[in-house]
């Protein structure tokens, strides 16, 4: 199949990556159909150089840039009968611009501190909230589960929309998609977000928490509880049966033990997976004693 | 066919550029190897230790981790531009850009509280700080901080560094 779209095509030397810059969804999904695993999607790209630069996996032939599309650098109100807020995101909004905007970092206040918890401010204004979710560990999943985002994507003239628990329960494999945006709605209540690493930057974090709440001080319990967890080479997970404990008023004994259970056990040169799982405990049921104690 | 290479069009240090490039190519060997700009330092090359850090359209930005693409129709300036060395300094409203001749403000202030030792990491540290003057005249130490969480100094502990930034803001005249 040859390329007959109006993109603008960037060009190096022989052998050297060509940068294509699609104007649509269309032409960027084409593209990569006709390159296929000789072409990557790119945006801030700045996991991908990550990757290039460790030799994790090798600069492609073809890169095809999502900088020129607009909608996927735009940050929508959808239309809603509810209160809440619902927004869609585009992929290739940057973590700065998320942080800074009022109806995204501002009215969903989890997503804002996740957001402004990610790297420097330098790289903030470079990467993507597409690319934090595509590497299947960034620190923004977690966020988004505990908001019950959903994946908007691409894929042959039609827009699929997915629980982005789903998405990431899958193998991540299809290549035929395109992640256009995210969904998500406002949550009231409190919320808090946690990294617990060697150190405050400059590293990946043993583990991150997402949590999100509504605190009824006259019964002296917690409503609507959402957990989720993620940290380097874990795959993030909501951490249900903890909710459910800490909505029910359940002891903090019982919460720590339901936390501990549904951290995936993974360890790696710097943290056990006991040790994962006893600092995510910790701060989780710490965290939601102080909150339901008022 | 291929046969043309990407022609790049942005400004470096006020002056407009146009060179043929790799489209890939990092911005941070752009500067140093295509340009001799080697004032924008190489370090983890991985968007971490803030070595290379560039102002772009006045903010600061990793060079390690854009790609001469990503830089078309943008201003670029280096610790170079910044400090003078005869060439004008980037757009912004801070009273540092009437130095024309002379090291910026912020570097008179590291001078002055003893804000480096090695020195590597310092122009990544200084253009980082310029770009909080470029946003806010008088940031608190917070803001300092937070502007420098994408630099790191295995040298100083960081104590002369912010004096620097809080002296840069409370002195017309930082110059020791």
């Amino acid at each position: 199949m040859e390329w007959t779209g109006h993109s603008e095509h960037l060009t190096a030397a022989v052998g050297m990556t060509q940068v294509w810059r699609p104007d649509t969804t269309e032409e960027a999904w084409r593209l990569k159909r006709q390159y296929g695993t000789f072409a990557s999607y790119v945006a801030g790209g700045t996991w991908l150089r990550t990757r290039w630069e460790s030799g994790s996996s090798v600069l492609p032939p073809y890169l095809i840039s999502l900088d020129k599309i607009a909608p996927l650098q735009a940050i929508q109100q959808l239309e809603s009968e509810q209160e809440a807020v619902e927004l869609r995101i585009g992929a290739a909004v940057t973590l700065a611009a998320i942080e800074s905007h009022p109806l995204a970092g501002g009215a969903v206040p989890l997503l804002g501190k996740a957001v402004s918890a990610v790297a420097a401010p330098s790289v903030r204004r470079q990467a993507t909230i597409g690319g934090n979710v595509m590497s299947r560990s960034g620190d923004l999943i977690p966020a988004l589960l505990a908001l019950d985002a959903v994946i908007v994507s691409y894929s042959q003239g039609q827009y699929e929309r997915q629980p982005l628990a789903e998405w990431l329960a899958g193998d991540g494999g299809d290549c035929d998609k395109l992640t256009v945006g995210f969904e998500l709605k406002q949550v009231g209540g409190s919320c808090w977000f946690r990294k617990i690493g060697r150190r405050e930057t400059f590293t990946p974090s043993v583990i991150t928490i997402a949590c999100a709440y509504r605190a009824d001080s006259t019964a002296g319990r917690l409503l609507d509880v959402r957990i989720a967890v993620g940290g380097a080479g874990m795959a993030p997970v909501r951490l249900y049966e903890a909710e459910t404990a800490a909505e029910s008023g359940a002891s903090g004994a019982s919460v720590y033990a339901a936390v501990r259970k549904g951290i995936p056990s993974v360890a790696d040169d710097y943290a056990s997976a006991a040790y994962r799982r006893m600092a995510a405990a910790n701060v989780i049921a710490a965290e939601l004693d102080r909150a339901a104690s008022g | 066919m291929i046969e043309t290479n990407f022609r790049l069009s942005c400004t470096v240090n006020g002056e407009p550029i146009e060179r043929l490039v790799q489209p890939a190519r990092r911005l941070l060997d752009l500067l140093r190897e295509d340009m001799d700009l080697t004032g924008t330092k190489p370090g983890c090359e991985a968007g971490r230790c803030g070595a290379c850090m560039v102002l772009v359209d006045g903010q600061p930005m990793n060079a390690c981790l854009m790609m001469a693409y990503q830089c078309e129709g943008r201003s670029v300036v280096t610790i170079e531009g910044l400090s003078g060395c005869g060439q004008r300094h980037a757009s912004g409203s801070h009273p540092a850009e009437s130095y024309a001749d002379e090291p910026h403000p912020i570097q008179r202030a590291i001078v002055a509280e003893g804000g480096l030792q090695c020195g590597y990491c310092t122009p990544g540290i200084v253009i980082s700080l310029a770009g909080l003057y470029n946003r806010t005249v008088a940031p608190s130490r917070e803001q300092i901080e937070e502007a420098l969480s994408g630099n790191l100094c295995r040298c100083t502990g960081y104590e002369g560094i912010i004096r620097a930034a809080m002296r840069a803001s409370s002195h017309p005249d930082p110059t020791p």
